[in-house]
């Protein structure tokens, strides 16, 4: 017989180890101790949410109490393209080379 | 036995009655995977106990798309594995540490590991076979400790693996190749 197998035989007669020593109630006792603080992370847990919703909500209402309207005009022209404005914008008219190029 | 349904929502509404029922059904399974991998008893243990903190920890958050069976499996095949590579560190640190310091203490190795569940007769076999199984990758011994030691089926091995059944078998096939080569090299003899 393969030697593997006869390893897994052998061991498929009695493989379950016992549990240690009061294993179930250490487990139990640490899950007792657990539970409090359970409960309290989610009771702090809902006091900060709602913490967060009021700063929130204060937030909203004192934006939209002091909110005016600002507008701003942005004038674009298509004349600004135009290449004479442009150079007298810049004061390049008078730059003899620049028309004689342009000319 | 209650059905999983049963123990799920007993956990959920911190029902103490019902999470002794659990840990007396499940305790046995847990711990044994644990030790397989582990192949300490304490260390075994302590995972154990920290698997069913998780469980208590997390059942909100089960989502019931595998077996509650399979998903403790699976806590406790990731918490072992954990347990393993931060046991595998340490020993690499202990060896740095212990260059600089030769009154450093040599820990338990998995060599000694003497199963305590196995009959006295066999107790020499299963000790050459633990001996192999630890040599094995992590996950190859995860595979090889579920559906040979825990007699899972590839497919329940593989959901709590969290890989596909051909997966598993591959690991399988490469665990008893490797297993069948470190048993090769023993002495004629070793195995009785």
């Amino acid at each position: 017989m393969d030697q593997l197998n006869k390893l897994l035989e052998d061991l498929n007669q009695s493989r379950r180890a016992p549990l240690p020593e009061r294993f179930e109630e250490n487990v139990v006792n640490r899950w007792f101790n657990e539970v409090p603080k359970r409960e309290d992370y989610s009771a702090l847990k809902y006091i900060a949410a709602a913490c967060l919703i009021t700063l929130s909500l204060i937030n909203i209402l004192s934006l939209t109490e002091y909110k005016e309207p600002t507008e701003i005009s942005i004038e674009v022209t298509s004349d600004t393209a135009s290449e004479n404005q442009f150079a007298e914008e810049y004061g390049l008219v008078e730059q003899s080379t620049y028309y004689s190029l342009n000319q | 036995m209650k059905t999983d349904s049963e123990f799920i929502e007993g956990l959920r509404s911190n029902d103490p009655r019902l999470y002794a029922e659990f840990v007396g059904v499940f305790a046995s399974r847990v711990y044994n995977t644990a030790l397989n991998i582990l192949q300490n008893k304490e260390e075994a243990e302590e995972v154990a106990q920290d698997v069913f903190m998780k469980i208590f920890q997390t059942i909100n958050t089960f989502d019931q798309s595998s077996t509650l069976k399979t998903w403790i499996y699976r806590i406790t095949v990731n918490k072992s594995l954990d347990a393993l590579r931060y046991k595998k560190r340490a020993k690499r640190w202990s060896v740095f540490v212990n260059f600089f310091n030769d009154e450093g203490e040599q820990k338990h190795t998995a060599v000694d590991f003497v199963h305590p569940g196995i009959q006295l007769e066999q107790k020499e076999n299963a000790k050459i076979l633990f001996a192999a199984i630890d040599k094995l990758p992590e996950r190859q011994k995860a595979a090889f400790v579920l559906c040979q030691l825990e007699d899972m089926s590839y497919k329940e091995a593989a959901a709590a693996l969290e890989i596909t059944v051909s997966a598993v078998d591959s690991l399988m096939s490469r665990a008893k190749k490797q297993l069948r080569e470190q048993l090769n090299l023993l002495p004629y003899g070793s195995i009785k």
